[in-house]
C-alpha cells in the first residue's frame, strides 16, 4: 500500500516543500503561524487518506479550517461563559445587596415595633422612607 | 504379495531419498523407539502450450530415465474459466522429477508448467494428509517399504495427541563472536552437562555418546548455524573423533546456503543452516520468531503449514502460508503454476489513489486519558478475506459483500486457521492463570497470528502464486470500512473516540470504568460490522505520545499505559526498539512500571516520583561507571553492501571496522556496537577487543538516557529540557513541575 502512489504523509510533506519559497519571504511572525496552521492540517491526515481525492492540499486546506474553526468555537465557548460566569456573579451581588436590605429592614422594624407599636400601616410607610434615605445619603457621600 | 505389518507412529522427518523416493522417519506410538522407512512415491507434473511445443516435449522425455508415464489430460488453472489441456510427466521419483524438470525447462521456456516446483512435504501431505507430527497407521513390508499410510489425525485438532519429543540443548558458555567459547552446556530432560572444550577432542566422544544414548528427536542450539555445527564438525576432522549428528547415518549434515532478502520494509539476512537427517536441528539465535512462540509454536507452525519443522523454525510466516495455499489447490484438484501470469490490471489515477491505501491510521488525542477502553477486531483483515470470500481467482466483494459463494483458495486456507486460533484463545480462557498449559495454547496461538497476519501480506505480493494486488486493495478496504462503522457506533453510543488504529480503538465514556460498560457497545458494533470485536481491556491510564521532531504532531503508534489488570501495555518507546541497548530499555521498562502501580489518578503524583527517582538513580549509576559496557551494547544494522553508503552512520563505521578486520558483513546484518570517546567514536562489538567503562563515551548514554525517560515522562508534564538540566545540576534535588494534569484530578 502506498507504493504506486505516494502515502498521505509523503503528499502532506510534498505539499509542505511546496510552500518553502512562500514561507522564507514572509516575516518571521508569519512564518511561526504558517507553521502552526500546517500542523493543524497534519491532524487529519487519515481522514485525508479516506478521502482519496486528487488534490490532497484541498483536504489539508479543509483540515485547517476545521482546527481554526474549532478553536474559534471554543474562544466563544470560553467567552460566553465568562459572560455568564459575570452575569452569575452580578446577579449573586444583587442577591447579597437584597438579602442585606431586607434583614435590615427586618432588625428596623423589629426594633421600632418594640419601641412604639402603633399600627401597622404606617410602620411600612416608615421603612420606605428609612431606605430611600439610606440610599440617598450612600449616593451623597461617596467620592 | 510381499507381508506387511503394521506400525503406528508420529512422523518427524520426511527427506528425499535416491533409491526408494522418500525416507520418513517415525516416533513409534507402541515402544517409544525411532523408525525409518521408505516409502516410493512417483510425482506428475504438467506442461501447457501450443501443440507443436507439447509435441516436441513428448518426443523430448520420452523414454527418458525416471518417467512413467506421459498422458494428455484436461485440468483446471485456478485463474481460467475453462479446462486446460495439459501433458502430464509422471516421474517415478521427486527427485528424477526435479532433475528432468529443469532440463526440459531450459529446452521450452515458453510453456507453461504446473505442479513442476512443490516441496515434498507438501506433495505428501496432498496425497496421504500426513503432516509433521501426525499420528499415522502404516502397513510396511519386509523391505522397509510403506505400502500403505493412514493418517489418524488432523492438522486443526485443539489438543492434539503428540509424541513424547526428547529434545537436546547445546549452547556455548558465551557468545562465540564475542569470545573464546570455554565449555559447552548440554542440557534434556533427564541430565544436564557441561563440557569442557579440550584439544584432544574428549568433549567430542561424550558428546557423540549423549546423542547415542539419548538420541534426541530435537536438537536446539544457540548459533549452531553460524558457529557450533561447523566448529563440531570441524574438531571431530582434525582430532579424528568421529561425532555423528544425524540420525541417519548414511547422510553428513546438509548445508543451505546464507542469504540476504527484503522483506516487510526490511532487508534480512539470513545465515547458513544447518539440517541434519532423521532428527531436527532449530538455532534459537536463527529461528525467526522463537522469541514470539518458541518450540510449541514451531510444532504448531509445521503442523499447520506442514513445513519440516527445521524448516518452520527459520523460514518466515509467508512461506508456512503459501505452502498452506499449495495444499488447498492440490487438495481441490486445482494446478499450482510454476511462475505466476496475472498482471496488475489497468486503473486511472483516480482509481489508483482511491484504491492503494492501507488501513485507517489516526493521530490520537496528545496526553494523558483516564478510564480508556482499547477494543479490538479479532483477527481482522483474515476475517475480512473469510467473510467477503477474498481470494484472486474469485470476483471482489461489493464493500463487504461477497459476489461468489464458493470459498476461493485463499479464504478456504484461512478459515480452519482463523477457526483454530479462535477456538485456542477460548480454550485459553478455561484455565486459571498460571496453568502451564495457558503458555503452552498462547504460544501455539501466537504462531497461528502470524500466519493469518502474512496472509494478507501475501495477496499483495507480487511474486505469491495466490497474490493478486486487487484482492490486497478489497482488503484494507474492507478493514477502512469496517473501522469507520465501528466509529459511527460508538459516538451514536456517547463515547469519545481517542484513537483508531487499522483494526483498534480506544475510546472513552464519562462514568464507564468497567468492562461490564463497554458489552453492549461491542455487541452493537459486532452487529453492524459482522465481525468480532474484542474488548482488550480498560486502561487505569493511557498515554499519547506526540512526535519527537515536533511536540505538536500526534504519532499514533507511541503510547504506555496501565490496565485495570496492573498488565503495562508499551508501542513505540524506546524499550521496544532492538538498537536500544538493554540497560536503557530496562530503564524505561521500570519506570513504566513504578507508574503503572497508580491505581487512580491521585495516586499518580507519588509514582511519578518514584519514577523520576528511578531515573535519578539510572543517571548516577551511569556517571559513576557502574554499568558494564555489555548492557550498553546498540544492535545497530547496515541494510546494504558498505560501498553504497554515502553518509557514515555509526552502524557503517562500525561494519567498517569488521570489514577490516576480515569478518564478512553481509546487507541485513546485525552489527552491534558501543560508543566510545576520542576516535574512534564507535567500537564494533563483535571485534572481541576488551572495553573499560573509562573508554565509553558517556555523554552520549546520557542523551539515551535522557531520551528514553523523557518519552514516559514528558505526559506528565516533564519533558527532556528538565531531565537535560537536571542531567548536568550534579546531583542537585529539582522539584517536580506540578502538572496540570495531576492538580486538575487532585481537584
Amino acid at each position: 500500500m502506498g507504493r504506486t502512489i505516494a502515502s498521505i504523509t509523503q503528499t502532506w510533506q510534498e505539499e509542505e516543500a511546496a510552500l518553502n519559497r512562500f514561507k522564507r519571504a514572509l516575516r518571521k511572525d508569519d512564518q511561526v503561524l504558517l507553521d502552526e496552521l500546517l500542523v493543524m492540517s497534519r491532524l487529519h491526515l487519515a481522514e485525508a487518506s479516506y478521502a482519496s481525492n486528487l488534490y490532497p492540499l484541498d483536504m489539508y486546506l479543509i483540515a485547517i479550517l476545521l482546527e481554526v474553526y474549532k478553536q474559534l468555537k471554543d474562544t466563544q465557548r470560553k467567552l460566553y461563559n465568562r459572560d455568564v460566569l459575570k452575569d452569575q456573579a452580578r446577579l449573586e451581588e444583587e442577591d447579597v445587596f437584597l438579602k442585606l436590605i431586607t434583614n435590615y429592614l427586618e432588625i428596623s422594624s423589629e426594633r421600632q415595633q418594640v419601641e412604639a407599636p402603633p399600627q401597622q400601616k404606617e410602620h411600612e410607610l416608615q421603612v420606605a422612607e428609612i431606605e430611600a434615605a439610606c440610599a440617598y445619603t450612600d449616593f451623597e457621600e461617596a467620592p | 504379495m510381499s507381508q506387511t505389518h503394521s506400525f503406528t507412529g508420529w512422523l518427524l522427518d520426511l527427506y528425499l531419498n535416491q533409491e526408494q523416493g522418500l525416507s520418513l522417519w517415525f516416533i513409534s506410538a507402541d515402544d517409544d523407539s525411532r523408525v525409518c522407512f521408505g516409502q516410493r512415491f512417483p510425482v506428475s507434473f504438467y506442461a501447457a502450450g501450443p501443440n507443436e511445443t507439447l509435441r516436441a516435449l513428448w518426443k523430448t522425455v520420452s523414454g527418458r530415465q525416471g518417467v512413467l508415464s506421459l498422458s494428455r489430460q484436461r485440468k483446471r488453472d485456478v485463474f481460467e474459466d475453462q479446462l486446460l489441456d495439459v501433458m502430464a510427466i509422471k516421474m517415478e521419483s521427486p527427485a528424477s522429477q526435479i532433475k528432468l524438470f529443469h532440463e526440459i525447462e531450459e529446452i521450452f521456456p515458453d510453456l507453461t508448467y504446473y505442479d513442476a516446483d512443490l516441496t515434498i512435504s507438501t506433495r505428501y501431505i496432498a496425497r496421504y494428509g500426513a503432516f509433521p507430527l501426525a499420528l499415522c497407521q502404516l502397513e510396511v513390508d519386509q523391505e522397509g517399504l510403506i505400502q500403505s499410510i493412514q493418517v489418524l489425525n488432523d492438522r486443526w485438532e485443539l489438543l492434539p495427541e503428540l509424541p513424547p519429543l526428547r529434545v537436546l540443548k547445546i549452547c556455548p558458555d558465551s557468545d562465540p563472536t564475542r569470545g573464546t567459547v570455554q565449555s559447552l552446556l548440554i542440557h534434556s530432560d533427564r541430565f544436564e552437562q557441561r563440557l569442557s572444550l579440550d584439544s584432544q577432542g574428549q568433549y567430542l566422544q561424550t558428546l557423540d555418546q549423549i546423542l547415542a544414548d539419548y538420541d534426541p528427536d530435537i536438537l536446539v542450539s544457540d548459533w549452531g548455524d553460524s558457529w557450533l555445527i561447523p566448529f563440531l564438525l570441524k574438531q571431530s576432522e582434525e582430532t579424528g573423533v568421529p561425532l555423528q549428528l544425524n540420525r541417519d547415518t548414511s547422510r553428513p549434515v546438509q548445508w543451505q546456503n546464507e542469504t540476504t532478502y527484503f522483506s516487510y520494509g526490511h532487508i534480512i539476512y539470513r545465515p547458513e543452516e544447518a539440517h541434519l537427517f532423521g532428527r531436527c536441528h532449530i538455532d534459537r539465535k536463527a529461528a525467526m520468531m522463537w522469541s514470539d512462540y518458541s518450540l510449541a509454536g514451531t510444532l504448531e507452525m509445521a503442523r499447520v503449514t506442514t513445513l519440516p519443522i527445521e524448516k518452520a523454525a527459520r523460514v518466515s510466516p509467508g512461506q508456512g502460508i503459501s505452502a498452506m495455499q499449495v495444499i488447498t489447490a492440490l487438495e481441490k484438484d486445482v494446478l499450482v503454476p510454476y511462475q505466476k501470469r496475472q498482471f496488475e490490471e489497468f486503473k486511472t489515477g483516480l482509481q489508483l489513489i482511491q484504491s492503494d491505501r492501507g488501513g485507517m491510521v489516526y493521530q490520537p488525542i496528545i496526553g494523558l486519558h483516564t478510564d480508556v477502553a482499547q477494543i479490538d477486531f479479532i483477527s481482522m483483515y483474515p476475517a475480512i478475506i473469510i467473510l467477503g470470500n477474498i481470494s484472486p481467482e474469485v470476483p471482489l466483494p461489493n464493500g463487504l459483500t461477497p459476489a461468489h459463494e464458493d470459498l476461493g483458495v485463499v479464504p478456504l486456507t484461512l478459515k480452519p486457521l482463523y477457526e483454530k486460533r479462535v477456538a485456542i484463545k477460548q480454550k485459553i480462557r478455561t484455565y486459571p492463570e498460571k496453568h502451564p498449559m495457558v503458555a503452552h495454547l498462547k504460544e501455539r496461538a501466537q504462531a497461528l497470528k502470524w500466519l493469518l497476519v502474512v496472509c494478507f501480506g501475501f495477496l499483495g505480493y507480487k511474486n505469491a502464486r495466490y497474490g493478486r494486488i486487487e484482492a490486497h486493495e478489497a482488503v484494507t478496504r474492507g478493514g477502512r470500512e469496517v473501522l469507520l462503522r465501528a466509529k459511527d457506533v460508538a459516538e451514536e453510543e456517547g463515547f469519545e473516540v481517542l484513537h483508531m488504529y487499522v483494526d483498534a480503538l480506544w475510546v472513552k465514556k464519562k462514568g464507564c470504568n468497567k468492562p461490564g460498560h463497554f458489552t453492549e457497545l461491542i455487541k452493537k458494533i459486532n452487529h453492524r460490522t459482522g465481525l468480532t470485536i474484542n474488548l482488550d481491556g480498560v486502561y487505569r491510564w493511557v498515554a499519547f505520545l506526540p512526535s519527537k521532531v515536533d511536540p505538536r504532531i500526534p504519532v499514533a503508534n507511541r503510547y504506555f499505559g496501565v490496565f485495570q489488570s496492573g498488565e503495562i501495555k508499551v508501542r513505540g518507546l524506546e524499550a521496544r526498539r532492538r538498537d536500544t541497548p538493554v540497560w536503557i530499555a530496562g530503564v524505561q521498562r521500570e519506570m513504566i512500571s513504578l507508574l503503572g502501580r497508580a491505581c487512580t489518578p491521585s495516586e499518580l503524583k507519588s509514582c511519578l516520583q518514584d519514577a523520576f527517582n528511578c531515573f535519578q538513580q539510572a543517571l548516577q549509576d551511569l556517571k559513576s561507571g557502574l554499568i558494564q559496557p555489555e548492557q550498553l551494547v546498540i544492535n545497530g544494522k547496515v541494510s546494504y553492501a558498505l560501498e553504497a553508503y554515502k553518509a557514515s552512520t555509526a552502524s557503517v563505521r562500525a561494519a567498517r571496522q569488521m570489514q577490516a578486520a576480515g569478518m564478512a558483513v553481509k546487507p541485513g546484518m546485525r552489527v552491534r556496537f558501543v560508543y566510545t570517546r576520542g576516535e574512534p567514536d564507535v567500537v564494533a562489538w563483535d571485534l572481541g577487543s576488551r572495553l573499560e567503562v573509562d573508554a565509553l563515551d558517556l555523554d552520549k548514554y546520557v542523551e539515551l538516557l535522557i531520551r528514553a525517560a523523557s518519552s514516559v515522562l514528558s505526559p506528565f508534564g516533564i519533558p527532556a529540557d528538565i531531565l537535560r538540566e537536571w542531567s548536568l545540576s550534579e546531583g542537585l534535588q529539582l522539584h517536580l513541575p506540578a502538572t496540570s494534569y495531576l492538580e486538575a484530578n487532585e481537584g
